[in-house]
């Protein structure tokens, strides 16, 4: 099977020769994909690889073609005036977004994008650290009760010291309080030591 | 060797991870002219670019220990801001194939032009301008890929790892952003 019979079967006519043919007087089997006039015999190669790099071109430009592809452009290129003209236009416009105004950054955003981390940090931080000191309190109250409820079992509920049980209700309450005001002293003092820091940064 | 290591970048990295507060501003320093470039290409709107640059930065903080030296600290920088500004576009529903200039003058407007002739910085603005238009006209994933491709310089492995994409995927973005782009073009003004 010969090219103009390849081509006129993908072109779904009947299969006529035509070779040497006049292109113009073909206009009733137009291709379809390409827009172009059934070719005469040889050219449907040549057609094919001018069409596959004129693809190529913009990408060409981009340097986003691996060499043997860029190489097979130049080639071409060099061979035939139409890709050479048109891989001009694109390297005009490949130079041309190379060289697009540069977009300003407005005043102060280094400033305030600082500023926002350092404060998203501190809040953070401080989320953190109230998370923990929670978590401290809350381990200081079991573990002094898991505490108090050994000591009364073991010791069968009387530690007398100078003459105080030790161990009754009304002493661990007491103990109790004296540890609640400790932390929650501690805690203000850390507080407000940590704000001091922050209002100086 | 990354060229960034050449610049000290790991270095200002590792300060930063320790909490030191200079480095940090170095890194903010180093890289805002690109960020806010990069981000203001994809969103179209200087306030919009302005708030996703500083949410960039806070996520880069916040995932900063999570960073693989290995790897190049700019791709991993676009990556991020690439889902903050993808993430925001979503959910502002702007349409790919219809996006209209929101900026319109005020971008012109701040454009600044690097020829030293003055008929020539005319020429070159008005060109530019011209260009960045079109541009804006783009569906995002177009705008996005010319941009980091022509403007931010990046190679086409660093764009397919920013936008979370293969490699065929950006070059056929790139082929099809550069013909709509032209066509965009040529349907204003005429061939060129």
């Amino acid at each position: 099977m010969d090219q103009c019979e390849m081509w006129a079967g993908w072109q779904s006519i009947p299969a006529i020769n035509r070779c040497g043919t006049d292109r113009t007087a073909q206009s009733p089997f137009i291709n379809r994909r390409a827009g172009y006039p059934a070719p005469p015999c040889g050219e449907t190669s040549e057609m094919n690889e001018h069409e596959s790099v004129r693809k190529l071109l913009p990408l060409a430009v981009a340097g986003a073609l691996e060499f043997k592809e860029l190489r097979r452009v130049e080639q071409h290129a060099h061979a035939c005036e139409s890709c050479s003209h048109e891989l001009e236009t694109w390297k005009r416009y490949a130079h041309a977004l190379r060289q697009l105004p540069q977009l300003s950054v407005p005043p102060g955003l280094l400033e305030r994008t600082h500023s926002r981390i350092l404060q998203h940090g501190a809040a953070t931080g401080d989320r953190a650290n109230s998370i923990l000191l929670g978590a401290i309190a809350i381990f200081g109250w079991a573990a002094g009760l898991t505490l108090w409820v050994l000591a009364r079992g073991l010791t069968g509920g009387v530690v007398n010291i100078l003459g105080i049980n030790l161990v009754s209700p009304q002493s661990c309450l007491l103990l109790s309080a004296v540890l609640t005001w400790i932390t929650a002293t501690a805690s203000a003092v850390a507080f407000v030591r940590h704000s001091d820091t922050r209002s100086t940064l | 060797m990354k060229p960034e290591t050449l610049c000290g970048i790991d270095d200002t990295i590792a300060r930063v991870r320790r909490g030191d507060p200079d480095a940090l501003a170095d890194l903010l320093a180093r890289y805002q002219h690109r960020l806010y470039r990069y981000l203001s290409r994809l969103v179209q709107n200087p306030a919009t670019a302005e708030d996703l640059f500083q949410q960039t930065w806070l996520r880069v903080m916040q995932k900063i220990g999570k960073y693989n030296t290995g790897s190049r600290f700019d791709t991993w920088l676009f990556s991020v801001a690439h889902n903050l500004a993808i993430d925001h576009l979503r959910r502002q529903r702007v349409s790919s194939l219809d996006v209209s200039d929101e900026t319109g003058t005020t971008l012109s407007e701040r454009l600044v032009s690097g020829s030293p002739d003055p008929l020539e910085q005319l020429l070159d603005s008005e060109r530019g301008a011209l260009l960045g238009a079109a541009m804006n006209k783009l569906p995002d994933i177009h705008r996005e890929v010319i941009s980091l491709r022509f403007e931010e310089g990046m190679k086409l492995e660093q764009i397919a790892e920013v936008g979370g994409v293969p490699l065929s995927t950006v070059k056929s973005r790139l082929h099809r952003a550069l013909e709509s782009l032209r066509a965009r073009l040529e349907a204003r003004c005429g061939s060129v």
